[in-house]
């Protein structure tokens, strides 16, 4: 772990690639200047594969990310965008292009982030405190100063009195709210999530939503947000990236002005309509949606 | 709720009772049947004792010859724990070197499997060529056949974590040992148990075995000397010893393993008959 400090400290941000403007895809938001800018995706690519077996699955994705702010990822199932998650942890290399976090280049895992899935990934044998404390455990630091912090985040999203429990003495939505304050322990600047509220229930969905967007609020994280549902991307988001069918790239991105916090009601609105209405419209073009 | 459970919740001895009953009662119900049709049938259909003792014979013999047997059976017990604590020590590692290396796999499954092909008794006098009339052979007897199932267990278990969950570890900052040690080792765990419940008996089986050859002692060597004096009655004694031993250790793995995974759905879901 040391090793890997070492190596985040050594590597200085490079000066800023040539404004790209130029480049398809792009979306530059007005306000992010380079002290404001968490993640930078430069003309990324990815394949797997190779040869004949050679599998396109990111096609020049360019686009940066503010700190603090809330982007969803949304696209068809399969599309690629789990493996735009997978690249920006660092746990599959890019072909090409570059990917920069807080001004430092991922060549390896980057481990100041917190990753959601899809399955909670509890492990069957640790109670709900002991999953959470996983992480300073596999990050060498001391358990012991992060206990009173799982306690706080358990408080949080509303399982205090549960630190004891098995995970199987939980439901789906209380195991992904364990796996959340697994992902926030160590206070990461970043949080990635892929779709994960895809396995729950619509009711628990929704209250999942709410209480992200106020772990969110009050924690001001960055978040990369993958999800297949159109009214999740734009409740949640501050931006939504529309993604095109692998090869994925993003078909466009849409800046959610809705005021936060913001409130189940808000799906009602003409505004909520007119963007599920905008990206609905997308998804027709792209051919992803048959009338 | 079962019934039984209900009177337990109400509490008193009488509930015990009806617990206890709910619990043991069938399987002896089923024995004491057995014994009784065993009996009957050798009596009415007049089979000499050398062929077929009734149970009261055996019983008789148990009771009688009890000395014999008690001293037999530490001999037998060291070599079936020694076996089974060899096959755990050597399979476990044995596994992992599979899972981790592609080119272990392919050396070491050929040898694995012949060694599980060829049949114990055929090999037992060689083991005694090399190591001798002592416990040693039965000890590497018990262990060849008791680490198959170990090692193809822990393989299962090992290989079965979901490819998430290791990135989950590795974005974790966690390195292959704690990865392996703290991810992939007790999700194995379940699978691992399984092996050793089987392990332990066959353990059983090869002790014995192994006591078949070259021995002066020990349960298997007890066997063979009653039944060359046509004592047909001690060597269902011997029998009905040698499944109590194995009962009683597959009971201690089952309770470790209750101990231990108390998480695991096997562990959990112990009543869905009920």
């Amino acid at each position: 772990m040391a090793e890997r400090h070492d190596w985040q400290a050594e590597s200085t941000p490079r000066a800023r690639p040539p404004a790209s403007a130029s480049v398809i895809n792009v979306e530059t938001a007005p306000h992010a200047d380079a002290a404001d800018t968490l993640i930078r995706f430069e003309r990324v690519t990815k394949y797997y594969g190779e040869g004949d077996k050679r599998v396109h699955v990111v096609d020049d994705v360019s686009f940066t990310a503010r700190r603090g702010e809330f982007i969803s990822i949304l696209g068809p199932s399969g599309c690629g965008k789990s493996t735009m998650m997978m690249l920006t942890s660092g746990l599959i290399p890019v072909s090409s292009g570059t990917i920069e976090i807080d001004g430092t280049r991922i060549a390896e895992p980057y481990t100041d982030l917190g990753i959601v899935f899809q399955q909670d990934l509890l492990m069957d044998w640790r109670r709900v405190l002991g999953n959470i404390l996983v992480q300073p455990e596999f990050r060498g630091l001391r358990v012991k100063d992060y206990e009173a912090r799982a306690r706080e985040l358990l408080n949080l999203v509303g399982l205090a009195g549960c630190e004891d429990k098995y995970p199987f003495e939980l439901s789906g939505g209380m195991r992904q709210r364990v796996a959340i304050c697994r992902a926030l322990i160590h206070n990461p600047n970043l949080l990635l999530m892929d779709e994960p509220f895809g396995a729950l229930d619509a009711l628990t969905r929704d209250q999942m939503n709410l209480d992200l967007q106020r772990i969110w609020y009050e924690n001001k994280k960055t978040v990369l947000f993958v999800t297949h549902s159109i009214p999740e991307a734009v409740f949640l988001g501050d931006r939504v990236f529309v993604m095109a069918p692998a090869p994925t790239k993003i078909r466009e991105s849409i800046e959610i002005k809705l005021p936060r916090p913001r409130d189940l009601e808000i799906r009602e609105s003409p505004a909520f309509a007119a963007y599920i209405h905008r990206i609905t419209q997308l998804f027709y073009q792209m051919g992803i949606l048959r009338s | 709720m079962t019934v039984a459970e209900r009177e337990h919740a109400v509490g008193g001895g009488r509930a015990w009772f009806r617990n206890t009953l709910d619990r043991y009662g069938t399987p002896l119900a089923i024995a004491v049947t057995l014994f009784a049709v065993w009996e009957l049938g050798v009596r009415l259909g007049n089979v000499p004792a050398y062929l077929l003792p009734p149970p009261t014979a055996v019983f008789k013999s148990l009771v009688h010859d009890w000395k014999v047997i008690y001293l037999n059976i530490t001999p037998t017990l060291i070599a079936i724990v020694g076996g089974f604590a060899l096959s755990v020590v050597i399979g476990i590692p044995l596994a992992t070197f599979i899972v981790f290396s592609r080119f272990a796999e392919r050396i070491l499954y050929p040898p694995m499997i012949a060694s599980q092909a060829i049949p114990k008794i055929a090999i037992a006098p060689l083991f005694v060529v090399w190591m001798g009339f002592g416990v040693m052979p039965k000890i590497w007897i018990a262990f060849l056949i008791a680490f198959f199932p170990v090692v193809i267990d822990t393989v299962i278990g090992l290989r079965s974590v979901q490819p998430e969950m290791l990135q989950l570890g590795r974005s974790m900052g966690g390195g292959t040992l704690r990865v392996f040690l703290k991810l992939r080792l007790p999700n194995a765990l379940p699978n691992i148990f399984g092996g050793l419940k089987v392990a332990i008996t066959l353990a059983v089986v090869g002790a014995i075995t192994g006591e078949f050859v070259g021995s002066q002692s020990g349960l298997g060597y007890l066997l063979t000397s009653a039944s060359g004096q046509m004592d047909t009655a001690l060597v269902f004694a011997v029998l009905l010893t040698i499944s109590i031993i194995a009962m009683v250790l597959f009971m201690i793995i089952e309770t470790v393993e209750k101990l231990v995974i108390p998480w695991h759905s096997s562990m959990r879901s112990r009543n869905v008959g009920h």
